[in-house]
């Protein structure tokens, strides 16, 4: 009752009275926006992979799947005999590009052949038409009956509405150099299926697909319903046993796995570094309440004195913590969902160019996260909260009540923080050699987040470093920067906090900088030694998405007998299944690659492997497809080929940062041999002339250019290419870390603000010796410059040590890739720029605020 | 050196505006000693703080060494403060992140004098004050009244002509409070700068030239000494 009554009558009055708890208020929902616009996009875009992919699998309970690729249809005689399995539907398909109708250009089609008879068991469809059409049963059998006519298609009514297209109008796909025309037969409601994919998605009948995509006898999969009275387990072991090792029998969901588990490392890096808001967000608390009680001893005196016990200070200064992290959490829930609508449209473009194609991600603020979001705010407030009330119920009632405060004779408290510090930095050293967790880098997270917590506890014994330099250097200089020194000196505890804040998201940001810097090296390196050929060719649908469309039949020969050609590499890659895991394997024309470009192998150098590869028949892997299969050089490698399982020495590992899940090379003689795969994905081209890279490539251009839907792009354009989807890859990482920064920002002016309330009689004393006004405002700006300098010498420590953790540990254990620590000394200047150009926005205006300081007030008694 | 004519401030308040200088008139001659006294609340601090230029009045008009100060600006009163008015307070008010001889020198510092010279001028302050071993002491570490000794050589270093003083033994004992006196009439006599003291303490009339009794915001009578 009486600990209600001093809420109301206190805390309440100091919480909406003071400007600066708004502050904190925005700096604490801001921290938890981000963390919450992360949560939900992350969960948006795994949920509408999951139901897309849930949509596509319909009733089905197994699949089978050709392990080396498309398999024989033969294979449906031996399932249709099984027992066990009530239905069956076959399936081939293709992502093509869009030629026709013009608006759809650029656009890719998933062309699935179907069963007609077949698949309606297995995936809801429904059908325009009229009402009582859609009642009747037969209506899926009556629009499949459309299909017959092997030009039919049928098409959602979303796509069709898109690009204005009617019953009887004709949509064009392209595939190697030719047009595939479609008349539109019937359209099916945006339901089920029809949704996956953004509509994009054409529906024909299986043996006209056969056809069309020249996939005569193949089948890319085949759907069963098996019936419940028999395990699972029952079936796939004995199809196993009838059917072979050319095929895989599995869940639908067991396709997933593989995607999802890359999923979450790409969600996990996400979700750790938008707690790094919530860090800073803490800090703000923590320092909004400390000097809160500072700044109110005489009022903790004074209650003290009419009967107020420990335990209610201790109570009321908790509550106050709660109050401003509930009421930010409430307000970071809204703004978090706000920021979540751009979040979710980034992120659904970044993991469909990565991993997955991800249908546009419907935004919703599901109600776990909303409660997520305020219970962090108040458990997060409640806990920084902590060591202030305490403060505050410690206090003696008669100092409390003095109100005067000498400088702080805290040598040993520092010495014993700075030694704690060491300690977690001990810590984070051993955590960092500790193995990862299945691609789940645990220990790197820990060991990031015990370096946060050493160079914050490191951050005391800094200033106090840094000022006695600092009062060293001064004594010559302005009365304003020694001042400031001053100040930075005796109120140690008030600027810790804040500068921990700051310097922690200033840590992290140059850590993320010299990460992504180091990736981007890397990267550049990588292209810069694998793409040396002048000029490349592709079907313009092939940087844009997972299109299976090919280049042209004898293109690669027409191009190879032009004068200006030196020579000519076939790239083709396919997904095969290597240990029941999809995996990309390239067969490449390697005598071409070997004499004019090369890869960068783990070890041995590149001419000589890749003869070898050739001479010997292996095969060529990258270091994440190593990493993630522990195989090395010399290994052999069973892949299943068209004539079974085939064995392929492993002639070399060579570092590749364009795949995510790795890939295997093999000569293209051999993808042909055991794949009988005369397809090409993209040529390489070598010129004689290399200089004249621009004139062969518009004469390519103008041959096959937009007759066969081809794109021919110079060496320089491709890496420019790669680059930028390389930087669009990293927007939402940067736009996290400033969001922290100016979270950190307020923690600054928050800090400076109350700095001038509890100086105000010294800003008046100063005023009367004959301060000028400019003079009041430097100094507050000094005392800010201070703050940014020592937060970025501190940050560009810690962040040099983050960014080992980040590229040798995290980034290792999560992708496998090795990438080359680069350190961008620009960063330093960069950093210096922005660190004190922040702390001087922030300190404009409580310096402002200072010199308006009332005089007759501040040198008046009390 | 100083003249009031027909001084006022009025501090508006919403509901009831407080008057704290009715429309006070005085001079004071240079080099003068001259004590402001009365009961609190009686305007006082008021007067100081006008003359000073840390307020401004409402009515009326004060002169400073033959300057009319009506229409002076901001940086004005800055510079008039920088060069020719020294301020003690009864808190002392030291800036407790500098030694002595930096709290002395800060004026010095502020006013654009070069470094050197204004350690020296404040080294000589400090002497004057007899805290010339004590330099590089903290506020902290000094006592009450060698704090008011140090804001005594910090008012003093920039050689004003004016020195305004409130209540600076008001609060020390008795015997520092003499003490403090004495070091304030004997840098009077030395440099001959002018005094205005506002005080509750009887013992500094016997150094003062004259005494303006204050009451209700209104000077009562002026008690001449000397």
């Amino acid at each position: 009752m009486r600990q209600r009554l001093l809420i109301k009558f206190i805390s309440l009055r100091h919480l909406l009275r003071e400007k600066r708890n708004w502050l904190t208020l925005i700096g604490v929902a801001l921290g938890i926006s981000v963390f919450v616009s992360i949560r939900i996009a992350n969960l948006s875009v795994l949920n509408a992979y999951r139901q897309s992919v849930d949509a596509f699998a319909g009733k089905t309970s197994l699949e089978v799947i050709g392990r080396s690729g498309p398999m024989n249809e033969n294979i449906l005689r031996t399932l249709r005999k099984d027992s066990a399995i009530l239905d069956l539907s076959p399936i081939v398909q293709a992502v093509l590009p869009i030629a026709e109708p013009a608006s759809a250009q650029g656009d890719v089609l998933l062309l699935m052949g179907i069963d007609l008879l077949q698949e309606g068991a297995f995936r809801d469809y429904a059908f325009l038409g009229k009402p009582e059409e859609i009642q009747d049963e037969n209506n899926v059998t009556r629009a499949f009956e459309k299909l017959l006519d092997p030009a039919s298609i049928l098409l959602p009514e979303s796509f069709a509405r898109r690009h204005g297209l009617k019953v009887g109008d004709t949509l064009s796909l392209r595939q190697s150099g030719e047009r595939l025309d479609f008349k539109l037969a019937g359209l099916l409601r945006s339901e089920g299926v029809s949704r996956s994919r953004d509509g994009n998605l054409g529906l024909i009948d299986i043996a006209a697909a056969q056809w069309r995509l020249d996939k005569p006898g193949q089948l890319d999969r085949i759907d069963l319903i098996t019936d419940e009275n028999t395990s699972l387990e029952t079936i796939i072991a004995r199809l196993d046993q009838q059917l072979g090792t050319q095929v895989l029998i599995r869940r639908p969901q067991q396709r997933n796995k593989q995607i999802e588990k890359m999923l979450f490392s790409f969600q996990m890096n996400l979700t750790a570094l938008s707690t790094i808001s919530l860090f800073v967000g803490l800090f703000l608390i923590y320092n909004t309440l400390l000097v809160s009680v500072v700044h109110r001893r005489k009022e903790i005196g004074l209650l003290r004195a009419i009967g107020v016990d420990r335990k209610q200070i201790f109570r009321l200064f908790t509550i106050e913590g709660i109050v401003i992290g509930t009421a930010g959490g409430f307000l970071g829930v809204w703004v978090g969902a706000l920021l979540a609508r751009w979040v979710v449209r980034v992120l659904s473009k970044t993991v469909t160019s990565l991993y997955v194609s991800i249908p546009p991600s419907p935004f919703s603020l599901p109600l776990p996260v909303f409660i997520e979001g305020v219970a962090i705010g108040a458990v997060v407030s409640a806990c920084s909260a902590l060591y202030p009330a305490w403060q505050a119920a410690r206090l003696k009632p008669r100092e409390a009540m003095e109100g005067v405060y000498g400088p702080e004779e805290d040598g040993v408290k520092h010495l014993r923080l700075t030694k704690a510090g060491a300690l977690c930095a001990v810590l984070a050293f051993g955590f960092s050699q500790m193995p990862a967790n299945r691609g789940f880098s645990w220990n790197g997270y820990a060991a990031s987040a015990l370096l946060l917590t050493a160079f914050s506890l490191l951050v005391p014994s800094g200033i106090l470093l840094f000022s006695k330099g600092v009062h060293f250097l001064s004594r010559r200089s302005a009365p304003s920067w020694r001042l400031a020194q001053g100040h930075l000196q005796q109120a140690i505890r008030r600027n810790a906090p804040t500068i921990s804040a700051f310097m922690g998201a200033l840590a992290m940001m140059i850590s993320v900088v010299i990460m992504i810097e180091s990736f981007r090296t890397t990267v550049v390196l990588w292209i810069d030694q694998n793409i040396r050929s002048d000029v490349l060719a592709f079907p313009v649908s092939y940087m844009s998405s997972e299109s299976d469309e090919t280049l042209p039949e004898g293109l690669l020969s027409k191009i190879d007998a032009m004068p200006e050609v030196k020579a000519v590499d076939g790239y083709r890659s396919r997904m095969i299944l290597f240990r029941d895991e999809s995996v990309e394997l390239a067969g490449r024309d390697l005598r071409v690659h070997g004499r004019y470009s090369k890869y960068l192998f783990r070890s041995g150098e590149s001419e000589a492997v890749i003869q070898k590869t050739i001479d010997e028949g292996a095969v060529l892997i990258s270091e994440v497809l190593a990493n993630r299969f522990q195989l090395k050089e010399g290994d052999v490698l069973e892949l299943p080929s068209i004539q079974g399982m085939t064995a392929f020495p492993v002639a070399g590992v060579f570092y590749d940062y364009g795949t995510d899940g790795g890939k295997m090379v093999i000569d293209r003689a051999q993808l042909k041999n055991h794949w009988a795969d005369q397809d090409i994905d993209v040529a390489a081209i070598y010129l004689n002339e290399p200089d004249k890279a621009d004139a062969v490539r518009q004469s390519l251009l103008s041959q096959w250019g937009e007759k066969e839907g081809l794109a021919f792009t110079t060496q320089v354009h491709f890496k420019r290419e790669i680059m930028d989807i390389f930087d669009q890859t990293f927007l939402i990482t940067y736009a996290l870390e400033w969001i922290a920064i100016i979270v950190a920002l307020l923690g600054i002016a928050n800090t400076l603000f109350v700095s001038i309330l509890e100086r105000k009689r010294e800003i008046g004393i100063l005023r009367a010796i004959g301060a000028s006004r400019a003079q009041v405002i430097r100094i507050v700006l000094a005392e800010a410059f201070y703050m940014g300098l020592i937060g970025n010498l501190i940050a560009l420590i810690c962040g040099y040590f983050l960014s080992l953790v980040l590229i040798f540990v995290i980034n290792k254990a999560s992708f496998g890739w090795t990438l080359q620590f680069h350190f961008p000394f620009q960063v330093i200047l960069h950093s210096f720029l922005l660190a004190i150009s922040a702390a001087l926005i922030a300190g404009y205006l409580p310096a402002k605020r200072a010199s308006k300081t009332d005089l007759k007030e501040a040198v008046a008694y009390e | 050196m100083i003249v009031l004519n027909h001084v006022g401030k009025i501090y508006p308040r919403a509901t009831h505006p407080v008057t704290a200088l009715k429309g006070v008139s005085l001079k004071i001659a240079k080099g003068s000693f001259t004590l402001l006294m009365g009961p609190s609340g009686c305007g006082k601090s008021t007067l100081l703080n006008l003359v000073g230029g840390l307020d401004l009045p409402t009515s009326g008009e004060i002169f400073f060494d033959g300057q009319c100060t009506r229409d002076f600006e901001d940086n004005e009163w800055t510079a008039l403060r920088r060069r020719d008015i020294g301020m003690i307070f009864q808190f002392f008010n030291l800036l407790p992140m500098l030694s002595a001889q930096e709290n002395v020198a800060l004026p010095l510092l502020l006013r654009g004098d070069d470094t050197k010279e204004a350690r020296q001028k404040a080294q000589e302050a400090l002497d004057r004050v007899g805290l010339g071993h004590r330099l590089d002491h903290w506020p902290c570490a000094l006592s009450g009244g060698e704090m008011q000794r140090v804001a005594i050589a910090r008012a003093d270093a920039i050689s004003p002509k004016l020195l305004l003083a409130d209540e600076p033994t008001g609060n020390l004992d008795s015997k520092t409070g003499e003490e403090i006196l004495k070091l304030l009439a004997s840098r009077m006599q030395t440099s001959g700068l002018t005094l205005l003291m506002a005080t509750h303490s009887a013992a500094a009339a016997s150094f003062a030239d004259q005494i303006i009794h204050m009451k209700d915001a209104e000077i009562d009578r002026v008690e001449r000494l000397r």
